[in-house]
């Protein structure tokens, strides 16, 4: 159509789409070593556009009062015509994205790549963490099944055991002294709106400041030397070989292991005046959880992942020792290895309570 | 099996939480010393684990400690029912089932003063009930006052529609556990279990029979309901698989792709 080539034309003199795809796409150089670890980020995109979507979709139906909301979701995934898949995606992906987010963590610890001048990367990321598991927390309760008022109850009560403000601070979370419409109504617009615009202004300036800094090489190679490959088509293909396992992974939760996410509790309308038998939170949770239990006072446990929190937040700052030195490489890698050990033996421990 | 367990654990702790506040059972548990007696039964009873305490069946002031208050009759403290005052006692709850029971040859003699005849408590125990089967009806059981075989009779008859009703309350669960409603399922199968299990009172089996052949239909239909989820079941994880065949051979082209472009690059090296 002899039409069409003047009107793109014509848009992209005024916006310069060919300039950003050329910039951000196939100018843009990325190391040729970058592993499937690398693609983790990519992943953390997809399952956030699959969310913000799916939410978008659940919210044609989604009614947040305690006395429809049961009823809302039952109807989305019983009569709107593949509701189920819309709503088991949305749930679903919810762990991949946990499990993602930890991933990426946690391959960025092991090669040290928030050294540097990648600290704010590794902040930016941090803040990220926190947001996802904020709307897991929040999006947790909007069912108003049993698990979610009663994990609601359990998680919010923590907050209670701090002396003084704990009081006040499990009131000002929850509106009433008990998980309630109030508290409903405040986890709904953190979790459809705060959280989500959030998440997207801080992938914003991740993505930001991974464009300044540039990925880190790989294998201690030197940047200026490494051979590089254009992150279009190169790196994009590998980084869609990883997002279809991802899908792959979300499908076999959906399909093969609902309970993961739906177990007996999840599919029962609140009921305050019942506690169920054994309320627990979902995996990524579990070693939180475990934690404040094995901990004789609850505060004490509060302000001991708080510590861990801190750290892990300015560790940046406080990772300064030589590479080279073998000495302080060798008291690195133990210590995140028992770390990593030790929180994967703590969310064991804690589902096996 | 865990999670048996650990429900029970849980009722177990809130009920002996509500039993702490339960003068009956503080009292009478004193008083029994190293047992036996109903307050030793009582933790062993399925009431007792569903939280029904004492004062819900015998009356009294469960929250006050002076036996004077606690079993004053003129406020409503029953006490221990005679023989015959056991159906109505019993059917203040299990209304459907006194009334099956007073249409038997049990409840007749009962009424008629045979002594020993049945009531409630002779084959349930009065404080160690346990979910029902149809294994109550035994030789055991039966043989305390007469001889099986009608007894064998009736358990035969009902034996085919207590296994159809089991299989399809545990293909409703599956079901119902997949995410799929079957609330409207669930209360049908509700009803049909009700309709078959008083009969058990009835003892004729020539009303028995009857009354199975009029809940079959009933069943089937509930059959038919749950045949059509558990298809729908099926079919979601066919389109399932077909998703994750389709997503599994983008990740194979992609990758390929991502190795093809590589090969200039890696050959370089």
């Amino acid at each position: 159509m002899p039409i069409i080539r003047p009107v793109l034309n014509w848009i992209d003199e005024r916006l310069r789409i060919h300039a950003i795809i050329r910039a951000t796409l196939t100018e843009y150089m990325v190391p040729a070593n970058l592993t499937l670890w690398h693609t983790l980020g990519f992943v953390l995109v997809t399952c956030f556009v699959i969310q913000v979507v799916t939410g978008m979709l659940l919210l044609v139906y989604y009614v947040p009062d305690t006395g429809r909301a049961f009823d809302t979701v039952k109807f989305i995934t019983n009569k709107v015509p593949y509701g189920w898949l819309i709503r088991d995606l949305h749930a679903m992906t919810s762990h991949v994205f946990v499990l993602a987010i930890f991933l990426h963590m946690a391959s960025t610890l092991w090669m040290r790549a928030y050294r540097t001048p990648r600290e704010l990367q590794w902040i930016t990321g941090m803040i990220l963490l926190g947001l996802v598991l904020a709307a897991g927390l929040s999006g947790y309760l909007l069912p108003w099944s049993q698990l979610s008022y009663w994990a609601t109850t359990v998680a919010t009560n923590a907050a209670g055991s701090i002396p003084r403000i704990g009081h006040t601070l499990v009131l000002w979370i929850r509106g009433t002294p008990n998980v309630s419409q109030y508290t409903l109504g405040r986890f709904f617009a953190m979790h459809v709106s705060i959280i989500p615009f959030s998440i997207l202004a801080v992938i914003g300036m991740h993505l930001l400041f991974l464009r300044l800094t540039g990925i880190a090489v790989p294998g201690g190679e030197d940047k200026a030397t490494v051979r590089k490959v254009p992150f279009f088509p190169h790196m994009v293909t590998k980084e869609l070989a990883s997002v279809f396992g991802t899908l792959i992974l979300v499908n076999l939760l959906i399909f093969y292991f609902p309970q993961v996410n739906f177990p007996e509790d999840a599919l029962i309308p609140a009921n305050p005046l019942e506690t169920p038998a054994h309320i627990k939170p979902h995996w990524y949770f579990l070693a939180n959880y475990q934690f404040l239990k094995i901990v004789p006072n609850e505060f004490l446990g509060i302000i001991l992942q708080v510590i861990v929190g801190v750290v892990l937040f300015f560790l940046p700052f406080l990772d300064r020792g030589k590479k080279s030195s073998r000495l302080y490489d060798g008291v690195f890698y133990t210590v995140v290895t028992l770390a990593i050990l030790g929180y994967i033996g703590l969310m064991v421990w804690g589902y096996y309570s | 099996m865990k999670r048996t367990i650990a429900a029970i654990c849980l009722a177990l702790l809130l009920s002996t939480a509500a039993n702490a506040q339960n003068s009956c059972y503080k009292c009478h548990l004193q008083n029994e010393g190293s047992g036996p007696g109903p307050a030793h039964d009582w933790p062993t009873s399925i009431h007792f684990r569903n939280g029904i305490a004492c004062a819900d069946c015998h009356g009294g002031n469960p929250r006050s400690d002076d036996p004077l208050v606690a079993m004053n009759r003129a406020r409503g403290f029953l006490g221990k029912p005679s023989p015959t005052q056991v159906p109505n006692f019993c059917g203040k709850c299990h209304e459907a089932i006194r009334d099956n029971y007073l249409e038997s040859a049990h409840a007749k003699a009962l009424f008629a003063g045979v002594r020993p005849a049945p009531n409630c408590v002779t084959c349930h125990t009065a404080h160690r009930q346990q979910k029902v089967t149809l294994d109550l009806i035994n030789p055991q059981t039966c043989g305390q006052c007469h001889s099986y075989d009608r007894a064998a009779r009736l358990k035969e008859a009902m034996g085919g529609m207590e296994k159809d009703l089991t299989s399809l309350s545990k293909e409703e669960r599956r079901i119902f556990l997949n995410g799929i409603d079957t609330e409207e399922e669930q209360k049908a199968l509700f009803d049909v279990r009700n309709r078959v299990h008083r009969l058990t009172h009835v003892l004729d089996i020539n009303k028995i029979l009857p009354e199975l052949a009029a809940v079959r239909p009933d069943l089937n239909r509930v059959q038919h309901e749950v045949d059509l989820k558990q298809k729908e079941l099926e079919d979601r994880r066919h389109q399932g698989n077909i998703l994750m065949g389709l997503f599994f051979v983008g990740a194979i082209a992609a990758y390929a792709t991502h190795k093809k472009l590589m090969e200039p690059h890696t050959r370089e090296k």
